[in-house]
């Protein structure tokens, strides 16, 4: 109980001294302006976006090896909230785009790469979703994060070698990686930081949920 | 626990337009993307703790009803 | 038929190891199947054909346009078709109880998977294979570079191997045919890509170097995917 406080807490903390960054003392981007602060928010988030997959195929792994109903109740609880950071992360891109570079979309490989892990996510929660009772969701959404966690590098190497074909496709302040000033690296640290521990919070909050849901599904086929 | 989540995004909200004002510079036509990055992610983060809120009280119904059911099939 | 095609299991067994076996007679059964009933192949050359030549309509004809979609194009019927391919691996066999009667063998799960998944490859490449000539009599290019040949077989091989995993769960749950494209497609993008832009580069004259690192992904792709559905395939038929 009090270990959720902590992250609660400290999320809360350093979500509060990354706006207080953002506003008050990054220096502004030559270039890109003021919009280039979306950075903070949207690089982070996509980062746990790849990091909640990670947990996903852990947990995958985990509930094929040993039937561990902890381990599927994990995988299933970093998948929807994976699927959250990722949408927030494709949202902020199209919002840092669209002002800077006048296109809502380009296709980076970065940005290719999370609009398939984005469909991946939801091919999980759809399997499960669709799945007929019993333990067939949890096997089939596992060897689905595996497929999917093997394919994301797959896809990321196949979208930057198709960048390499077709420059003209992709512009904008997502596909280049200018050099980033201290203050802003440390910041974007912060911003790291800080949407890490929420997603841990959030993550323990779904899971528990997730268990107590099992716990009752359990209990009602075995009494009715 | 989703309580102390929407206190969270509650500070969050009144912080944000405190720290907006202090920004007059050029490009201001860059604000409502900014500001619109930062609405987007609040209502997420929202929605997802009311989300399962909403889950939590849909489960405890449920424990109840069969809380309920257990207790009239000893009965019998 | 004599005893001895119908029973190749006993035809190959003094010749091939013993895992070779299971692998090859679920194949065969397949393809006979298909080749007594026929009912497969050709709705979905005729829905392939339907799709390239759609795809003339909503394009501009202009020839230099036109030569610069075709890759896509032929790419884009080859993944239909694919999808349509794949719905049928174990449609049958979850019509008839075929899956139960599967699961009974006294034979490794990961040898069930490969001879599905080379019943797929097998069904798809005909179809692919009747429809390169047609795609290169519409789109007037040339047809006999084996480059193409080569990466047909590579692309293919790779939407078999992720392809009958899905196609085994999906046919298990209640919405089926869109289930199967929703958790296929984005798993294939590599090799949708790899294809095309191998197929573009062999059709604009490129040497092979140009594009020999496309068929390196694919070929990486089938490698590794092969090796993780079979290994998975346990999992995905369960008890």
């Amino acid at each position: 109980m009090t270990g959720r406080l902590t992250l609660l807490g400290s999320s809360g903390v350093l979500m509060m001294l990354l706006l207080a960054l953002i506003f008050l003392w990054v220096p502004t981007d030559i270039v890109l302006g003021i919009s280039q602060r979306i950075f903070y928010f949207h690089v982070p988030m996509a980062l746990v976006a790849f990091l909640a997959f990670g947990v996903v195929v852990v947990g995958s792994i985990g509930y094929l090896w040993k039937k561990s109903e902890r381990m599927d109740a994990l995988a299933y609880a970093a998948a929807e909230i994976g699927v959250l950071f990722t949408t927030l992360m494709l949202i902020t891109g199209m919002l840092w785009a669209k002002p800077v570079w006048g296109v809502w979309w380009t296709w980076s490989p970065q940005l290719t790469t999370s609009l398939i892990l984005w469909f991946i996510y939801t091919a999980y929660l759809m399997i499960r979703s669709y799945a007929p009772q019993g333990d067939q969701g949890a096997r089939y959404g596992a060897v689905m994060g595996i497929i999917g966690f093997v394919d994301v590098p797959i896809v990321y190497m196949a979208a930057k070698w198709w960048r390499d074909v077709h420059p003209e496709a992709v512009v904008g302040p997502l596909a280049d990686e200018g050099s980033l000033e201290s203050k802003m690296v440390i910041a974007f640290l912060v911003g790291l930081l800080a949407f890490t521990t929420l997603f841990a919070y959030l993550l323990m909050e779904r899971y528990t949920l997730r268990r107590q849901e099992s716990l009752v599904e359990r209990l009602r086929y075995s009494h009715v | 626990m989703s309580k102390r989540l929407a206190a969270l995004v509650v500070i969050l909200i009144l912080l944000t337009p405190a720290m907006l004002g202090s920004n007059h510079t050029e490009g201001e036509d860059y604000l409502p993307f900014l500001f619109a990055v930062f609405a987007v992610t609040w209502v997420a983060f929202f929605g997802y703790a009311f989300f399962m809120t909403r889950k939590q009280a849909d489960l405890k119904r449920e424990i109840d009803i069969l809380r309920q059911s257990i207790e009239e099939s000893e009965e019998t | 038929m004599t005893e001895k095609t119908d029973n190749p299991v006993r035809a190959y067994s003094s010749r091939t190891p013993s895992w070779w076996a299971p692998i090859l007679a679920i194949l065969w059964k397949d393809v006979l199947l298909e080749s007594r009933t026929r009912e497969m192949v050709m709705p979905i050359l005729v829905f392939s054909f339907l799709v390239i030549v759609v795809f003339n309509f909503v394009i501009d004809p202009k020839p230099a346009l036109v030569t610069a979609v075709a890759p896509g194009v032929l790419w884009v019927a080859f993944t239909f078709a694919g999808m349509l391919g794949l719905n049928r691996t174990f449609s049958m066999e979850k019509e008839h109880g075929g899956i139960e009667g599967l699961m009974m063998c006294p034979v490794g799960r990961d040898l069930i998977y490969l001879g599905k998944m080379l019943g797929t490859f097998f069904f798809i490449l005909v179809v692919e294979l009747i429809m390169l000539p047609v795609f290169a009599a519409i789109f007037n290019l040339p047809l006999f570079e084996p480059g193409l040949w080569l990466i047909t077989v590579l692309a293919t091989f790779g939407f078999a191997t992720v392809g009958a995993t899905f196609s085994a769960m999906a046919v298990n749950t209640r919405a089926r045919e869109i289930l199967l494209p929703i958790l296929f497609f984005p798993i294939a993008v590599p090799v949708i890509i790899a294809a095309t832009e191998a197929t573009r580069a062999v059709l604009a004259g490129d040497s092979f170097g140009d594009y020999s690192r496309w068929l390196q992904l694919m070929a990486g792709f089938d490698v590794v995917f092969v090796v993780i559905a079979a290994l998975t395939f346990d999992f995905v038929l369960g008890e």
